[in-house]
């Protein structure tokens, strides 16, 4: 089986001093002026465990320093080099254009975390106290609780909208989820240029300073994950 | 290691996980990750996203009452 890391934005190259999975050697495989880095597995399976994870992410990152790349998901394998080959020829013009919107780019990563009290575990489903022992007293105190519910909603989405607002104007292109989790106001990844990194984390550091009541938790530079078109119909 | 370094650590590694194993190129080959490898590492994820919301809530309780935490 052929396990695929990234494509890039040459035939070949000279491949990243370090070894692939299970130990074998990177290799690339062309297709015009665009290629597949690879390597052989005999396992034919990636156990999605912490090193192994890491390794994967380690010669993405080698290749993206000098190359344009397109990170392929993790555990990708195909049977064969020309199963390669035709799938890169079958998408050619997809990454073409995949690799010329991220080139000169990394992706950052934003956690907002929201230190207000409303973040305690919300539980709709625990019965009232007895003394509100009527159906309606019970009715008003979900509807209170709703309420309650319904106006942390709309801070989280101004302060969401705050933060996020002023990094996406340092990037070319941003994706953002707010409240995944009652404590995480904010997931967000940008699409940086290389030179913007230093800008960016500094609005970071300024932002941390406006908002003490979020703690924003920056991580990268990755390879652009967030910013390549996951499904190719075929 | 600190508690803050260490946390960036295990955010980074959640950052990686999100990134790696659901998102990235899908190309007509297999993914030869089976879907109880993923909600493993998913179970894992969710109890790392948990753990920094406690060091969080740790911190702040700390900071709101020194005095406190002093004298315990």
């Amino acid at each position: 089986m052929i396990y695929v890391y990234a494509i890039i934005d040459r035939p070949t190259i000279p491949v990243p001093d370090m070894p692939g999975l299970e130990g074998a050697a990177l290799d690339t495989l062309p297709c015009q002026d665009i290629g597949a880095v690879v390597s052989l597995s005999t396992m034919g399976k990636a156990p999605p465990i912490e090193a192994i994870l890491w390794q994967h992410e380690t010669v993405v990152e080698a290749l993206m320093t000098d190359h344009s790349v397109l990170p392929v998901r993790f555990g990708t394998m195909l049977p064969d080099e020309a199963a390669v080959q035709a799938v890169l020829v079958t998408h050619y013009a997809e990454f073409t254009t995949g690799l010329e919107r991220v080139r000169g780019h990394v992706e950052l990563g934003l956690r907002v975390l929201w230190n207000d009290d409303g973040a305690r575990p919300l539980t709709p489903d625990q019965p009232p106290p007895l003394s509100l022992g009527s159906g309606r007293a019970y009715m008003l105190a979900r509807l209170g609780e709703e309420c309650k519910l319904q106006v942390r909603r709309k801070r989280a989405e101004s302060l969401a909208r705050d933060i996020h607002t002023p990094l996406a104007r340092l990037a070319a292109e941003a994706t953002r989820r707010t409240l995944m989790t009652p404590r995480l106001l904010l997931t967000a990844a940008y699409l940086v240029r290389h030179e913007q990194v230093a800008a960016f984390r500094q609005e970071v550091e300024a932002l941390s300073s406006t908002y003490p009541e979020v703690r924003l938790l920056c991580t990268g530079p990755w390879p652009p994950f967030s910013f390549v078109a996951v499904r190719n119909e075929l | 290691m600190n508690q803050s370094v260490l946390k960036e650590k295990k955010v980074t590694l959640l950052d990686l996980l999100d990134r790696i194993l659901d998102k990235g190129i899908l190309l007509n080959g297999d993914i030869t990750i089976s879907v109880a490898d993923v909600d493993l590492i998913y179970v894992g994820l969710k109890l790392l996203l948990s753990s920094v919301d406690t060091v969080e809530r740790m911190r702040a309780a700390a900071a709101q009452s020194p005095v406190q935490m002093e004298g315990r």
